[in-house]
């Protein structure tokens, strides 16, 4: 029996936003919300009941791209709660029309992102005018609805400064879990990471303004993509719960695409096989999947921080994006050194034109 | 390593704070029950918990399995529950950080926003109905 109890599934390419944090690979050429390739209903549920009967499955996170963007979202999450798991679903929030928190199960998960409580620039991170607004308005139908809110705050330079308001607008919107994440450095991030990427003093700000919010308000937030200890030591906000890549561990979060292929995780486009004709033990415990959570970057082996063999060098995914391997350390690492990302392996040198970023320069 | 039989053991909520106090160790150890007997094995020893009114049998029932050991040279002072792993979880929720803010915290927050006019009065109606 498989440990992991979590599986991401990606419903959908398709967003209406054009973050300019996004990590998704496919970010700048995305499939339509649903092609002949995207697995149905039917497919999904399978596919979960298969999963389950392999491991110690309880939760389903439910991705995209933006996963409402799915007209059979409610068939789906009724299928996973038939099977006696939990959906949450993570979502922008701003697609929670009256429509579509009518059809969801009153008591859905809804992981909804925020970044700040300035509208401008909200919409300015988002690409899309008056989505705070729509985000605010959807939450609190859903909240009417009964379904039960996760305030995820990605932080990026442009909204370091802001953290402490983005959690306080959760509290007012009803979220009862905080997620504050730092942006992930992908290959589509890299041409504006320098500038995009939050600096070592504003990852110490973001989580300075989080520890007096967890300690002002009593709340429990993780800090769930990884923030190496020699960029900031964790020791000082014992307020935040810090997260680590669980790296093939029981913690694992292995990811479906909307098309069943199996990856790692949601940040890495590495492909270990087809879900649908394979099972999971096979492609989880294959040696294409030992080999991508082994390695531990050479320049970490020094490391004498209490928390190194939980650090291992960061986001591994990151890393593998970034520069085409993961013997190298997170990219955050060397940003916050002020380093260029230099990619080592030729697979990461396969620029994706960005669309996202070429809106917005550098503050 | 030894329990005296008349020697009280403490079921301990917090190991940690016991064993600093005490300047002893935690140690991690089975508790294991045979014909209503309950023992706790630590390494190779194993020793029968004695329970009575000092150590009710209910309490060590409930931490049947793995648990953390205090042991003060060659004595088992306390068992309680064993640490926590180390949390890992990287971008997706984790279920035991879900708790409920205290209702009137989250309304005077709700209120200062409505204030600031960033939450309008329409969706903080339906916030305050969500509260519920």
């Amino acid at each position: 029996m498989l440990p992991y109890r979590t599986i991401v599934l990606e419903l959908t390419e398709n967003c209406p936003q054009c973050c300019v944090h996004c990590y998704n690979y496919w970010r700048e050429h995305r499939a339509k919300t649903v092609t002949p390739a995207t697995l149905g209903r039917g497919q999904i549920r399978d596919l979960v009941r298969r999963f389950k009967g392999e491991s110690q499955l309880e939760q389903v996170a439910i991705s995209g791209g933006e996963p409402l963007l799915r007209s059979d979202l409610t068939g789906i999450l009724a299928d996973i709660a038939n099977e006696g798991l939990t959906p949450v679903v993570i979502t922008s929030g701003a697609l929670l029309t009256p429509t579509r928190v009518k059809r969801l199960p009153r008591d859905t998960i809804l992981e909804i992102t925020l970044f700040t409580a300035d509208a401008a620039l909200h919409d300015r991170i988002v690409g899309r005018k008056g989505s705070l607004r729509r985000v605010i308005e959807g939450v609190a139908r859903a909240r009417e609805h009964g379904c039960h809110i996760v305030a995820s705050v990605v932080v990026s330079s442009l909204n370091a400064h802001d953290v402490h308001r983005a959690l306080e607008l959760g509290i007012a919107l009803g979220a009862e879990g905080f997620l504050l994440n730092r942006m992930n450095i992908s290959k589509a991030t890299m041409p504006t990471a320098a500038w995009l990427a939050p600096t070592r003093v504003q990852l110490k700000q973001m989580l300075s303004d989080a520890e007096a919010c967890a300690s002002e308000y009593d709340l429990a937030i993780a800090v769930s993509v990884p923030i190496p200890p020699c960029v900031v030591d964790p020791s000082a906000y014992p307020h935040l719960h810090f997260g680590w890549c669980p790296r093939g561990g029981d913690e694992a979060y292995y990811t479906v695409g909307h098309d069943g292929q199996l990856r790692p995780c949601n940040h890495s486009s590495v492909i270990l096989g087809d879900a649908t004709r394979q099972s999971f033990a096979e492609l989880t415990q294959s040696a294409a999947a030992r080999e991508f959570w082994a390695p531990v970057p050479p320049a970490c082996a020094s490391c004498e921080h209490p928390l190194r063999d939980l650090c291992r060098g960061g986001c591994p995914a990151a890393s593998d994006e970034c520069y085409g391997s993961r013997e190298r350390w997170d990219p955050i690492i060397d940003t916050t050194m002020g380093h260029p990302i230099v990619p080592l392996h030729p697979r990461a040198l396969i620029a994706l034109p960005d669309r996202a970023t070429s809106r917005l320069g550098p503050p | 390593m030894v329990t005296a039989k008349k020697r009280p053991l403490k079921i301990a909520i917090d190991v940690k704070a016991l064993s600093r106090e005490l300047g002893a160790t935690v140690k991690e150890g089975v508790v294991s029950a045979v014909r209503g007997k309950y023992f706790v094995k630590v390494g190779a020893t194993k020793k029968e918990v004695v329970v009575g009114d000092t150590t009710p049998a209910s309490e060590v029932k409930a931490l049947l399995g793995p648990v953390a050991v205090v042991v003060k040279g060659r004595i088992i002072v306390a068992i309680g529950r064993p640490p926590k792993k180390p949390w890992i979880v990287c971008y997706i929720p984790a279920p035991d950080l879900i708790r409920r803010i205290r209702p009137e915290v989250r309304a005077a927050v709700l209120k200062q926003f409505v204030k600031e006019g960033v939450i309008p009065d329409v969706a903080a109606g339906k916030l305050q109905l969500g509260m519920g």
